[in-house]
């Protein structure tokens, strides 16, 4: 399994991120923790979803913008409890998620896109985990 | 591992030490990736000379906790620089002002203290957001309302204490800090200060009279170093019970000091009680319109003759400004119809439209068409939203988009005569500047979120090209002096440039001002320890480096 450092080091130079789907994200985080953000509308997002969740984890399903109570409930859920989040949505989405995750102690690495399309982000925690 | 400036590294390691002792090793960050996230993505210094960047971070869950940092920053000289969320994107984020300095993070501080439903007042602690006060007052069916600043992901205390602004009502929180009624601050050497009425150890009306016996200092917390805020009281409303717009047109160029007085004496008289925008209806910067956007060029003087013959072609007016009533449906029927007398006495040739009338709880069908084109954008309702950011989206017209801006944000007095000639002044200076503004400034008109001035917000972009950065920089500095020499000062600043702004725009008497903020700063501060720089005011040690008004002597 790739842990978080070894991952944020592949990704200094070597690793990129899937546009499209899981790739070398499947292997980050306890699959069990982990939180499966991705859009509806866009059948990318729902194939990296269904994949994701194969090996375990949460979904959570934005339709359109991320809305004011799934924005609390994640960002209260990552606060009280550390984790992997994975998600392929609206690049618009996941600036809203990258900020979300700052607040509460995460950091989100976002694939490089150029086109208007659905991206793909891995966020993880930056602290230990409380206890 | 960073070192604050003037910190040994043997000193900082006892401190760390100490903090865990506080807050527990989890809440106090070192490590590169932690660090980073309290970098300002959008820094115009990015990787260049002149970044500010963090050192370690540390996050309190209470004002004690606050306290005793306090104490071991004095112990240590650690130079330290609280945040609430850190979200104030285009202004600095959450970066000291002084880098190296450790930041005080106090967002874990997200406790809704008290609720006044019957006096509409809350009492809460510097992370609690707008997104979650709203929530809180949804989820407790509490019939009550505030203002929300887009993006609502910021917290209430910061949005105060950098006097930021908002959208709906004129006296229930478009001017944030006017709206607070009572402080906890805890004072750089530790000490534990409650201001207004909040001073009687018994008080029962901490949140509802805010100035209390004696000098009222509330003030000197905002866009300052004096104290970190751990608590603030704030004046609320009772729930929105109805929205309504109405567009106020007028033919001629010359009619916008009309247009624009006479929404004074309603805003001023209370009748109009909402945000007023004033626009074009032949020379929107957002025109789509080809023979339109034909007419604005990116800089110089419109060509007044043309876009009158447009006007008249599409049988339109010239100017608009959109009235916004925030009261039942009946009581703003009647205020509309008033300002359309007003109107109608003073400018002839005017008309009038209604555009929205709502009331208030909205059905699903009316919050669904929210933030769509012809229907209100959800924060003018007093609803949190993240909706702003599509204005700067990737899309097939806009296919690279930036990735950045900072915020040029004068104020100019709210007169017609005062709008054209900052709409003269800044195009030439844009022109002199070779900056892209996108639209020429003779088609912009500033925004009034305060009641007798506006600000013609404009944003430089920010990317990470050092070298456009640098222009960006140079721009914005150029901006200011050219801002102040025409008697037009910013309303707030980002944390990177506060001390070259002070400088430029608080000269009075031998930067009389600032010297007093600097007597205030070695008073209650003495190591200098906290939020060293903001607003330029700097700590006894470090002025002569720092402070130009010192260093001329």
């Amino acid at each position: 399994m790739i842990n978080r450092r070894h991952f944020l080091e592949m990704s200094s130079g070597v690793l990129v991120l899937p546009a499209t789907g899981l790739g070398a994200l499947a292997t980050v985080g306890e699959p069990a923790d982990r939180l499966i953000v991705y859009n509806t509308e866009y059948a990318d997002c729902r194939r990296f979803a269904r994949e994701a969740l194969g090996s375990g984890g949460t979904a959570v399903a934005l339709s359109g913008d991320i809305g004011l109570r799934e924005r609390m409930e994640l960002y209260r859920t990552l606060l009280e409890t550390p984790r992997t989040v994975l998600g392929m949505t609206t690049e618009e989405n996941a600036f809203r998620i990258g900020m979300l995750a700052r607040d509460a102690f995460h950091e989100q690495l976002v694939h490089e896109t150029a086109a208007q399309r659905p991206v793909s982000w891995l966020v993880t925690p930056v602290r230990e985990r409380a206890g | 591992m960073a070192i604050p400036p003037g910190v040994s590294e043997s000193d900082f390691n006892q401190a760390l030490q100490e903090f865990e002792n506080i807050v527990g090793s989890e809440w106090v960050f070192t490590s590169p990736e932690a660090v980073a996230l309290y970098r300002d993505t959008y820094s115009p210094f990015y990787d260049d000379e002149g970044e500010r960047l963090t050192s370690a971070a540390i996050a309190p869950d209470s004002s004690e906790q606050v306290q005793a940092i306090m104490r071991v920053c004095n112990r240590y000289r650690i130079p330290i620089y609280p945040i609430s969320t850190g979200k104030n994107l285009g202004y600095g984020s959450a970066a000291p002002a002084y880098s190296g300095s450790m930041v005080l993070d106090l967002k874990r501080m997200d406790r809704i203290l008290e609720v006044d439903t019957r006096n509409h007042t809350v009492l809460v602690e510097p992370g609690v957001t707008f997104f979650q006060i709203y929530q809180y007052f949804r989820d407790n069916n509490l019939e009550l309302d505030l203002d929300i600043p887009d993006p609502a992901w910021g917290s209430l205390i910061g949005h105060a204490l950098d006097r930021g602004v908002a959208h709906t009502y004129t006296d229930f929180g478009r001017d944030r800090f006017s709206t607070g009624c009572g402080m906890e601050v805890v004072l750089a050497n530790g000490d534990l200060v409650r201001t207004g009425t909040g001073a009687l150890e018994t008080s029962t009306m901490w949140q509802h009279y805010r100035y209390g016996v004696g000098p009222y200092v509330d003030g000197i917390f905002s866009q300052s170093n004096f104290g970190v805020v751990t608590k603030m009281g704030f004046w609320i409303r009772p729930r929105h019970r109805g929205f309504r717009t109405g567009y106020v047109h007028v033919p001629n160029y010359e009619d916008l000091e009309a247009l624009i007085d006479v929404e004074c004496e309603l805003s001023n008289s209370g009748i109009n009680n909402g945000m007023t925008f004033f626009g074009s209806d032949v020379m929107s910067p957002f025109a789509q319109d080809p023979e339109i956007r034909a007419q604005l060029p990116s800089s110089g003087p419109l060509d007044l003759a043309a876009i009158d013959r447009l006007r008249q072609e599409r049988n339109t007016g010239f100017w608009w400004a959109k009235l916004d009533f925030n009261a039942p449906l009946k009581v703003s029927a009647a205020q509309w119809e008033h300002c359309q007398d007003v109107y109608s006495a003073a400018i002839p040739g005017c008309w009038f439209e209604e555009e929205i009338a709502l009331e208030f709880p909205l059905s699903e069908e009316e919050k669904a068409r929210l933030n769509t084109p012809g229907n209100p954008e959800m924060v003018h309702l007093g609803m949190p939203s993240l909706a702003r950011f599509r204005g700067g989206n990737r899309s097939p017209r806009n296919p690279d988009p930036d990735w950045g801006h900072l915020w040029f944000a004068p104020l100019i007095p709210k007169r017609a005569e005062d709008i054209f000639r900052a709409q003269r002044v800044f195009d030439q200076a844009y022109r002199e500047r070779g900056i892209d503004a996108g639209v020429t400034y003779f088609a912009r008109i500033p925004m009034f979120w305060h009641s007798r001035v506006g600000v013609f917000l404009a944003s430089l972009s920010v990317g990470r090209d050092i070298e456009a950065n640098r222009k960006s920089r140079e721009d914005f500095l150029y901006l200011v002096q050219v801002a102040a020499d025409n008697g037009w000062q910013e309303y707030r600043t980002p944390s990177f440039f506060q001390t070259e702004v002070m400088d430029m725009t608080c000269g009075f008497n031998d930067h009389a001002l600032m010297r007093f903020y600097e007597t205030l700063k070695d008073a209650v501060d003495p190591n200098g320890i906290l939020s060293a720089g903001r607003y330029g005011i700097w700590p006894e040690h470090l002025r002569e480096e720092k402070a130009p008004w010192h260093r001329r002597g």
